[in-house]
């Protein structure tokens, strides 16, 4: 049992690393985000130091790359306090260390500090013992220097990574430190800055290394730029260009267009717009929606333990519960309408398929976490029984309207698969009636039809047995003209007639293939309809 | 009772009810089991004939979240189907959301899956009563799906039981309905196949005498 699990556990670890490393869109970094998270909690709980160290030290490096930089520094912080509570081994905090200083000192970068950041550089320093490690910081306060304008000190440190590159022969470590040492070169008119540049390419090519490749064009792209040499600037710039659409990288996209829209203005500056307009846009949806309502679930669940340690007092149970449904209505609600309402406008057998693929979202989903919580809450004596029946409630909602737009897999007989559904409200409290079902000619009528007759139908039922206390339904099959006839009446409370979203539901999906319904009720007097489709 | 479970659920706190369940029925912890994959459940269960020690009860879920993982068995009927072939006795109970008596029917009678239970309030309890049935080679099945196996004749009414409602509607007795039948060619027409079948609709209709029925099946629109 442990072994499965911990199985599993790796494998996910090493594949949300990957997705973490060279993700394919920002919602591969959320999900990552979302695991790795997870994953802290649980090696928190378990005390195991280092594998939340590194859950952490990854969590920083997602944050900073969807941009949540201050949150990117407390996380690269937090770990870096659980590191220093850790009483063992001292040997095994070293690397540790030196990344989460090293991404520090990355992160403030970007935040423009640059002090701070040169502060954790040189902490990481006192942690570093390989050449590789001695090459990676000399070339990051390197570029820090650059952003500080201060070209000399940038030289001095990227010659630095050069030589020592060049002792370890690490190839690709050479080529990045020589095409960094062109740029800062070129800033204070260096002559020796292009061939830098143009070896530095060379070498990368040697390597087939399209990332470098990508970088050395760019970097000469704005040489020639800044030489006034706008063919040769776009020569490069295209060169980019072509990369980042083999690759398919947006990032690399985005800096090789800002690159050609800084050298001319046409069709490519409409697509850098386009481009980074929806990532904008994506991000700003992920942020906000996605992550919002994932984490809800989360924090339901997190909620429900919390709560429950504390929760002695009928009222505070109460209370509990009203946030409980607080939580996980809008949730529910946002998923089933939102992504419903994205829908509308198709035609209705992919209205159909779109419904399914939510319906299996939140029937897998969001009643499986009702189910969960509902389960948590069994096991505990401390909660009141109300409590539960309501949440069971939700459950069965949630379900309900999974159920209402799932996919309809009859294999055998349609008329089989109706008297299911119609036979599953069958119980001692309701009777069902059913007269000439088998009198339809079903393999004659269309597939279309026979969704729609049997989600009708469906929402018919749902209805009865939320609101009619109905103790006898009927219902009743014909064929008239070549069309089916079916009529519905219970002996239930009956209704005004207000239409519940249920029964417009009912109305459109009838409309929809040009059939007609007609709804009869009155209080105390049951429910009527009659379908002709 | 069963001495060594496995358990297929893709859901890590779905599992601590199921463990607390067989916690209750004395199975111990070290010999259960736990899968989130079916094609995982599925070699464990390889493995564990092969060294002598094979499961004796599976506990599985039907539907699974996509994943990562390609997976060969990507639901948990495929993964019955699959094990049914090289183990035909074993004992399976289906733990699952889904509640559709056609594939629960389909399920018990195709597949020979020993008992179902749906997730839910009673969960707890029924998948108990499960386990205990299942051991005593019994079948069982949650309340919510009683229905998949009886029989379908139940809910359907036919014309007969129209035009019978209807001549008592006229304040016919049943003799007089029998008369009228045979004159009409419409049969079964005896006096005592007339009361068989007025039985059947007032237990069906809930009614409490003839009258009550006609009554019920008026305000129904039947007749």
């Amino acid at each position: 049992m442990h072994c499965a699990f911990a199985q599993q556990s790796i494998d996910s670890l090493g594949h949300y690393y990957k997705l973490t490393i060279n993700p394919k869109t920002n919602k591969d970094l959320l999900r990552a985000l979302a695991f790795f998270d997870n994953h802290k909690e649980i090696a928190l709980t378990n005390k195991d130091t280092l594998a939340a160290v590194y859950d952490l030290r990854t969590i920083a490096i997602i944050q900073n790359k969807i941009g949540a930089l201050n949150n990117s520094e407390n996380s690269a912080i937090e770990a870096l306090k659980i590191l220093d509570k850790y009483k063992f081994n001292d040997s095994i905090k070293i690397e540790p260390r030196l990344g989460l200083y090293n991404h520090l000192g990355k992160v403030l970068r970007e935040l423009r500090q640059y002090d701070r950041a040169m502060g954790y550089y040189n902490k990481a320093r006192e942690n570093a013992t390989t050449s590789k490690e001695f090459i990676t910081l000399d070339n990051n306060v390197a570029n820090t220097y650059m952003k500080l304008e201060k070209y000399d000190l940038a030289i001095n440190y990227f010659s630095k990574a050069y030589n020592e590159s060049i002792k370890i022969s690490d190839t690709l470590s050479i080529a990045r430190a020589q095409s960094n040492l062109g740029v800062a070169q070129f800033e204070i008119g260096d002559s020796k800055a292009l061939y830098n540049l143009e070896s530095a390419l060379k070498l990368r090519k040697e390597k087939s290394y399209l990332d470098g490749i990508f970088t050395s064009y760019l970097h000469l792209s704005t040489y020639y730029k800044r030489k006034n040499n706008k063919d040769k600037a776009l020569f490069f710039a295209r060169k980019a260009k072509r990369i980042a659409d083999s690759t398919g990288s947006t990032k690399q996209n985005i800096n090789a267009l800002s690159v050609l829209v800084d050298l001319k203005i046409d069709r490519d500056v409409i697509e850098y717009k386009k481009l980074s307009d929806s990532l904008s846009i994506s991000e700003r949806l992920l942020k906000n929606e996605d992550a919002s309502y994932k984490y809800d679930l989360d924090k339901l669940k997190g909620l429900a333990g919390d709560y429950l340690l504390k929760s002695e007092d009928q009222k505070k149970q109460k209370e509990f519960f009203q946030i409980l449904i607080a939580l996980l209505l809008p949730t529910i609600v946002y998923t089933y309408y939102i992504l419903k309402s994205k829908h509308k406008k198709k035609t209705l057998q992919e209205v159909y398929n779109t419904e399914s693929h939510i319906s299996k979202k939140v029937h897998d989903e969001v009643a499986n976490d009702v189910f969960q919580v509902m389960t948590m809450l069994q096991g505990n004596t401390s909660v009141s029984e109300k409590v539960i029946d309501d949440l069971d409630h939700i459950y069965d909602k949630t379900r309900n309207i999974a159920k209402v737009h799932s996919v309809l897999d009859y294999e055998g007989d349609f008329k089989d698969t109706l008297n299911d559904l119609l036979l599953s409200y069958d119980n001692e409290m309701t009777r069902v009636i059913v007269k000439d079902i088998a009198k339809i000619n079903w393999e004659a009528t269309s597939k279309m039809k026979k969704q729609t007759i049997y989600k009708v139908l469906q929402e018919l039922m749902v209805n009865m047995k939320k609101h009619s206390e109905a103790e006898i339904v009927a219902l009743t099959f014909k064929t008239i003209r070549k069309k089916i006839a079916i009529t519905y009446s219970d002996d239930g409370v009956g209704t005004n007639l207000k239409k519940s979203t249920g029964l417009q539901n009912v109305e459109n999906r009838i409309k929809s293939i040009k059939g007609t319904i007609i709804f009869e009720s009155e209080i105390n007097k049951g429910f009527k309809s009659k379908i002709t489709v | 009772m069963f001495k060594k479970v496995l358990i297929v659920d893709d859901h890590a706190s779905a599992n601590s009810g199921v463990l607390e369940v067989l916690d209750g029925l004395k199975i111990e912890r070290e010999h259960i089991y736990k899968s989130q994959y079916c094609d995982d459940a599925q070699l464990k269960m390889k493995r564990a004939v092969l060294d002598g020690e094979p499961f004796d009860l599976l506990i599985t879920d039907l539907s699974f979240r996509d994943d990562h993982r390609p997976e060969k068995l990507t639901s948990g009927e495929a993964l019955i189907k699959a094990l049914r072939v090289d183990y035909p006795e074993m004992p399976i109970i289906v733990f699952s959301m889904v509640d559709l008596l056609q594939k629960v029917r389909m399920l018990i009678n195709e597949h020979r899956v020993n008992a179902y239970v749906c997730k839910g309030r009673e969960a707890s309890k029924e998948l108990k009563q499960a386990i205990e049935a299942v051991s005593n080679k019994q079948r069982f099945l949650s309340q919510r799906v009683q229905n998949a196996l009886s029989t379908k004749n139940n809910l359907e009414i036919t014309d007969f039981d129209i035009e019978l409602a209807k001549q008592l509607s006229l304040g016919k007795l049943q003799n007089q309905i029998s008369e009228y039948f045979k004159d009409n060619d419409i049969s079964p027409s005896s006096v005592s196949s007339i009361e068989k079948r007025l039985n059947k609709l007032r237990i069906q209709f809930k009614a409490d005498n003839a009258t009550h029925l006609v009554a019920k099946m008026k305000d129904l629109g039947l007749i």
